[in-house]
């Protein structure tokens, strides 16, 4: 089973690396927007499947496996702390609270969907 | 592009790890042991990435794959967000205001202090191999 999760977190991780590169791609910004949209859908993803009442097993797969390798939060705080370092305080500040909150904000949200799909 | 598969390998291998040490804590330490994966991993990443940065002789694949990889699947920001919610209803408030403030603020400082561990260390080695 534990191998399941490392299986999970390992396929969550590489699908975060590349989304990163994407991203970095196409959009030039100061804004790190690959973590920010990576970390917010996986907040409502997981937020979903905790509502939705997966099998244990396979929330460990997808949720503590795919979605917990996907999503990072080492990389959010050294985007911080380098936009911090690079005068950005004001991004820096605006991206911590809206990385915060919104995370949060959108687990309830995929909560109460997961639980209401759950019901039909 | 066999470099690029080179690192996704790395990736792959490292990120395996990390997840497996990420529901160790977990199921160890409980909500304490994302908080320590979180801390742990804040200061390793930035002590790891300025590390890297200031010294400069290390291949890709290796940096990919002990930062975006092993570190990045040992932290979790949606399992973070998770606990909240879980403690919301457990009517522990000094716990959950703990849990919260010690995440946000600790992760930032440990990021901080790895930052300057990291170049320190960065420095130190190159200073090492003239």
């Amino acid at each position: 089973m534990i191998y399941l999760i490392g299986l999970g977190a390992a396929l969550g991780s590489l699908l975060r690396f590349e989304i990163t590169m994407k991203t970095k791609m196409y959009f030039k910004t100061s804004w790190p927007l690959a973590t920010f949209l990576i970390n917010l859908s996986g907040a409502f993803l997981l937020g979903f499947m905790f509502g939705f009442h997966f099998q244990q097993s396979y929330f460990l797969f997808w949720g503590t496996g795919i979605v917990g390798g996907f999503t990072t939060f080492s990389t959010l705080n050294s985007e911080i702390v380098e936009l911090f370092n690079n005068k950005h305080l004001y991004t820096g500040l605006n991206y911590m609270v809206f990385s915060y909150l919104g995370g949060f904000i959108l687990l309830f949200i995929g909560y109460f969907l997961g639980k209401l799909i759950g019901y039909l | 592009m066999k470099k690029n598969w080179i690192n996704a390998l790395s990736i792959l291998f490292f990120a395996f790890w990390g997840g497996i040490l990420r529901y160790l804590f977990s199921m160890w330490f409980g909500f304490n042991g994302t908080i320590m994966v979180n801390l742990i991993g804040c200061f390793l990443l930035a002590l790891l990435t300025y590390f890297f940065i200031t010294f400069k002789n290390f291949a890709e694949w290796l940096t990919l794959g002990l930062g975006t990889g092993l570190i990045g699947s040992f932290t979790t920001f949606s399992s973070f967000n998770l606990d909240i919610f879980k403690l919301t209803s457990l009517n522990n408030s000094e716990y959950l205001f703990f849990y919260v403030a010690i995440n946000i603020f600790g992760g930032l400082v440990l990021t901080f202090l790895g930052s300057f561990i990291g170049i320190y260390l960065g420095n130190k080695s190159k200073i090492r191999r003239k």
